[in-house]
């Protein structure tokens, strides 16, 4: 049935060769004007000054690609423009002890990348630094963004096309990334479980002892009150 | 020289593909007050997915509101902790959805969402393939499929434990200050009552009773007035001596005029230097004997 199905695909092969030399032309030009706008397809708007955070809780050695696109709003046409010079936004990039990893000015489109070194939560902060002030009249900027993690990073065509790997090995390649994204995960989650089981104890720890203490301080302060009074009425002949 | 071109076709098909996002997931934080909103282009027919969970603040919950492109409602729910709604889209346009946490007056949230939509794109690009998956193939497929669930389900307990953990830590920080807050509260007060049950027994001239004997002073006093500046003080004290020194301490205090005593028959005693605007720390070397404060001047019954 292998043999079969690897005739079958062989013969497929010459018969899209055939197709190809029509459709190329026609592919290529697709190609060429979705390449000018690529649209990343999750968008939100942002005010002027305005920062926009967001958190990933990551394992360590896991790489983040983030990707943005800006545009801004015309009010002559009452739309968002295509894309305007002169626009930035800076990006800013903290790890869990909140060190600054990345703090880079990029253009109206940018493509950031960094690659953790430590388990936990990092912050992606993005906010505009755009040169021409008077372009923010009309006070709306349009942020596309795309934050891919981990596996989600690996560019699997462009693997096959370096490594020379078939169907079927390209599959089991991504299946072994996933599986090392879980491992990943896996560890971090017992790190995290370790720390939450420290805090639980420090606050039990902390509550045994307090009442411990606070017992003892009002004992001793009991004892102490009475025996002041005590020896303060007794000089004063009341007693 | 076709096989170089279609993989050179490929190669950009596969870039731009990786520029296609099909799927987001995105934690953001979204403080007290505040409504956040989300915009995706849909095409008609795709299946989408909408999850969100709210990691940590408040009550942890959130309203969450999904509309298509001509502003209907299809998905709205108010304080939810987490939700997963599944939609055809049945029009083409911007799909809008929004995270509002204007009902909570202080607490920030931190908010999880994954939006997908439609599937995955396929590992080759072109997958116009007429024939159909082998068994390891489709092996593999479902492999995939089920460690895509098991990565989806990582996501989750992370945020629950999350959740629960930023929990322990504020409770942790609760009990420390509290611990320490009422120790010191317990031993101030225990020193407090102690000192305020002497303070009624004892006869002793306590500061307070001496700041309270001077103005007891000022009313039991023979002499009938004794006018400072702008301020008429209808009584005086009880010999001149206590006189003078009540008068240049209640012009030291108040600062201004001078004075001039009087005695019970309105005769003028002593026209006492006249002093200008004086401070109320101020020329306190020049006088001689009257250089004690206020508080300091005792009763004549001592």
């Amino acid at each position: 049935m292998w043999t079969k199905d690897r005739r079958t695909f062989e013969a497929s092969d010459r018969q899209q060769g055939g197709d190809m030399m029509l459709s190329v032309p026609a592919a290529a030009v697709t190609l060429l004007v979705a390449w000018i706008h690529p649209s990343y397809a999750l968008y939100f708007h942002i005010g002027e000054t305005e920062k926009k955070c967001f958190i990933e809780e990551i394992p360590d050695e896991t790489m983040v690609i983030g990707k943005y696109r800006t545009q801004l709003w015309d009010k002559q046409t009452g739309s968002f423009l295509p894309s305007t010079p002169g626009l930035g936004m800076h990006v800013e990039i903290k790890d869990p002890d909140t060190k600054m990893i990345l703090s880079r000015q990029y253009g109206s489109e940018g493509r950031f990348t960094f690659t953790s070194h430590t388990p936990g939560e990092h912050q992606i902060c993005l906010h505009s630094n755009s040169t021409k002030m008077a372009l923010f009249a009309g006070g709306k900027l349009r942020v596309h963004l795309d934050i891919q993690v981990g596996e989600h990073t690996n560019n699997y065509p462009e693997i096959a096309a370096k490594d020379k790997l078939t169907e079927l090995q390209l599959r089991v390649r991504q299946l072994l990334d996933q599986v090392e994204q879980i491992q990943k995960e896996q560890n971090y989650q017992r790190y995290r479980e370790e720390r939450f089981r420290m805090t639980s104890e420090s606050t039990n720890q902390r509550v045994l002892w307090w009442s411990i203490a606070q017992t003892f301080i009002l004992i001793v302060t009991g004892i102490w009150q009475m025996r002041h009074l005590k020896s303060f009425f007794e000089a004063k002949k009341l007693v | 020289m076709f096989r170089s071109l279609r993989l050179l076709l490929q190669v950009l098909w596969a870039q731009l593909l990786c520029g296609w996002v099909l799927g987001s997931e995105l934690t953001f934080e979204l403080p007290d007050n505040a409504k956040q909103c989300f915009y995706e282009d849909i095409i008609v027919g795709t299946k989408c997915t909408l999850e969100f969970q709210v990691v940590t603040g408040g009550h942890y919950d959130v309203d969450c509101r999904l509309e298509d492109p001509d502003s209907t409602t299809l998905y709205k729910e108010m304080k939810k902790q987490y939700d997963s709604f599944t939609f055809t889209a049945a029009k083409n346009g911007t799909y809008k959805f929004c995270f509002s946490n204007e009902f909570s007056t202080f607490t920030h949230k931190t908010v999880y969402f994954d939006f997908q939509v439609g599937d995955d794109p396929p590992l080759f690009p072109n997958e116009n393939r007429v024939t159909a998956l082998t068994q390891m193939e489709s092996a593999c497929v479902s492999i995939h499929e089920a460690l895509k669930s098991v990565i989806d389900y990582q996501t989750h307990f992370r945020l629950r434990e999350a959740q629960g953990r930023s929990r322990a830590e504020d409770l942790n920080t609760r009990v420390a200050f509290w611990s320490i807050g009422e120790a010191i509260i317990l031993l101030v007060v225990s020193i407090s009552q102690v000192v305020l049950l002497r303070s009624f027994f004892s006869d002793k001239k306590t500061t307070m009773t001496r700041i309270l004997g001077f103005f007891s002073d000022l009313c039991d006093g023979k002499l009938s007035a004794l006018t400072l500046g702008d301020i008429p003080c209808p009584f005086g004290p009880t010999s001149f001596f206590q006189a003078r020194l009540t008068a240049a301490a209640v012009a030291r205090r108040h600062g201004r005029g001078g004075f001039l005593l009087f005695g019970p028959q309105k005769q003028n005693i002593e026209p006492v230097k006249r002093r200008g605007n004086m401070t109320s720390e101020g020329n306190r070397a020049d006088e001689g004997e009257e250089d004690t404060p206020a508080a300091e001047f005792r009763s004549d019954d001592q």
